[in-house]
């Protein structure tokens, strides 16, 4: 289970999970939600294969990319890919697009599921039923819905980052490297990874401070 | 509300999934009980999806993939239904360590009962209980220390985190209670004090175990163990 999950009450209600229509919260959330998002709402609400052959048709092809670049031979890559869609299919219905965009979404369980294939470790995340949990101000639907349109313009923001912060960041995101592989992988100390992702990852929550 | 929390470093290779066993189940247990920490992990994650569309995918034939994957698996099924074993979460030790320890605990020494973990004596009115991973990665423990009780001074051998589940411990950077984390280098020496006056329980993780400076610490650690 994943900390995208809605910890309060989400959009997702009990009455609404089963119908095939998609209540006034959901639409907003559509109407400003981009189109990757908008297709995986319309899995989740409605089971439209249609629109899971057009996600499926974006993301399996970099999903497998993004594993071969963490080392992945091009069948496993294909395999762990396949799985991944099969979740995203089976589990639209914890999609929760006030949380997380679908790109976000989709990189956490494609994460996880590298995890227990290749690295066959075990990953804890936090469980929204711990009594433990210390619950986060409550922040609006509105104001989350917000936040996630702020991607677009992380992801303009990369572009315009310098070139060696842009490197670091995806050598740690995309090939998963650890700061001490990037640094030996570049030959640099580890330190100025350190300071070049900080840097990097500082300047992007700039970008989206001052949208 | 945690002082002290789970360095950048830390977080990032959380979030990318690089992280070994121990260290994810420690980093878990400090987002539950850290709201910020989580929204950190939250922006990383959507750092990762950023970058996940931005891949240029090598040429696949994905629409005939789609086809043959639709008529073998990805017809309409009813969701995953994620149970939960209830048993896990009762008894001393669920009152005051989040979930992601409590399976950690489970999964390496079958108890999640703060009395029956393998507690082995460590110094006077201190004592930890090992859990390893099966693998060398890294090696976790709990540890159990009365009030007014100290460690020995002791070096570390390489990276190491804690994070307190009761009560608190001094040592001479600061006072971590509960929820705090305290990340120590390779070769940062120092001796923890207990303080107030409850047991303090912590869960600490590091890549090989901490290395007494005091040289008779260090055989009494290899006597006691």
């Amino acid at each position: 289970m994943g900390i995208w999950m809605p910890l309060g009450s989400g959009i997702s209600n009990a009455a609404g999970r089963n119908k095939p229509r998609i209540n006034a919260v959901t639409r907003r959330a559509a109407a400003i939600l981009d189109a990757n998002s908008a297709l995986l709402l319309l899995v989740k609400e409605q089971r439209c294969e249609q629109s899971y052959k057009e996600l499926f048709v974006y993301y399996s092809p970099r999903i497998c990319t993004f594993l071969r670049q963490r080392g992945a031979d091009h069948r496993t890559a294909q395999d762990i890919a396949q799985e991944v869609m099969v979740k995203i299919w089976r589990k639209a219905d914890q999609f929760d697009p006030t949380r997380a965009k679908a790109s976000t979404w989709i990189f956490t369980i494609t994460r996880n599921q590298y995890i227990d294939n290749i690295r066959r470790t075990k990953r804890y995340e936090v469980d929204a039923d711990d009594p433990l949990l210390v619950q986060a101000l409550p922040v609006s639907p509105e104001e989350l819905m917000m936040r996630q349109c702020d991607q677009t313009d992380i992801a303009v923001a990369m572009k315009s980052l310098p070139s060696q912060q842009e490197e670091v960041l995806t050598l740690s995101y995309v090939q998963g490297k650890k700061q001490r592989e990037i640094a030996e992988e570049l030959a640099i100390p580890l330190n100025t990874v350190k300071s070049r992702l900080r840097l990097g990852i500082e300047r992007l929550r700039k970008a989206m401070e001052n949208r | 509300m945690a002082q002290f929390h789970v360095s950048q470093e830390w977080l990032t290779a959380y979030a990318t999934g690089a992280v070994g066993e121990a260290a994810s189940a420690l980093i878990a247990a400090h987002l539950t009980l850290c709201p910020e920490c989580r929204t950190e992990v939250t922006e990383l994650e959507n750092l990762g999806g950023v970058l996940l569309d931005a891949i240029n995918p090598d040429k696949t034939d994905a629409e005939q993939q789609f086809g043959r994957s639709i008529s073998a698996n990805a017809r309409p099924q009813s969701p995953d239904t994620i149970v939960k074993d209830q048993r896990l979460f009762t008894g001393a030790l669920a009152k005051i360590a989040p979930r992601p320890l409590l399976e950690f605990a489970n999964r390496h020494c079958g108890s999640v009962d703060l009395e029956s973990l393998p507690w082995r004596p460590y110094a006077p009115g201190v004592k930890r209980a090992v859990l390893s991973n099966g693998r060398s990665d890294l090696i976790a423990r709990f540890v159990k220390a009365q009030p007014g009780s100290r460690f020995p001074h002791h070096d570390h051998g390489s990276d190491e985190m804690t994070i307190v589940l009761q009560g608190a411990y001094r040592d001479h950077t600061a006072v971590y209670s509960v929820g705090d984390v305290q990340s120590i280098g390779e070769d940062d020496p120092h001796q923890p004090v207990i303080e107030g006056d409850e047991v303090c329980v912590a869960f600490v993780i590091s890549e090989k175990p901490p290395i007494p400076t005091n040289f008779i610490a260090r055989l009494a650690q290899r006597v006691i163990g």
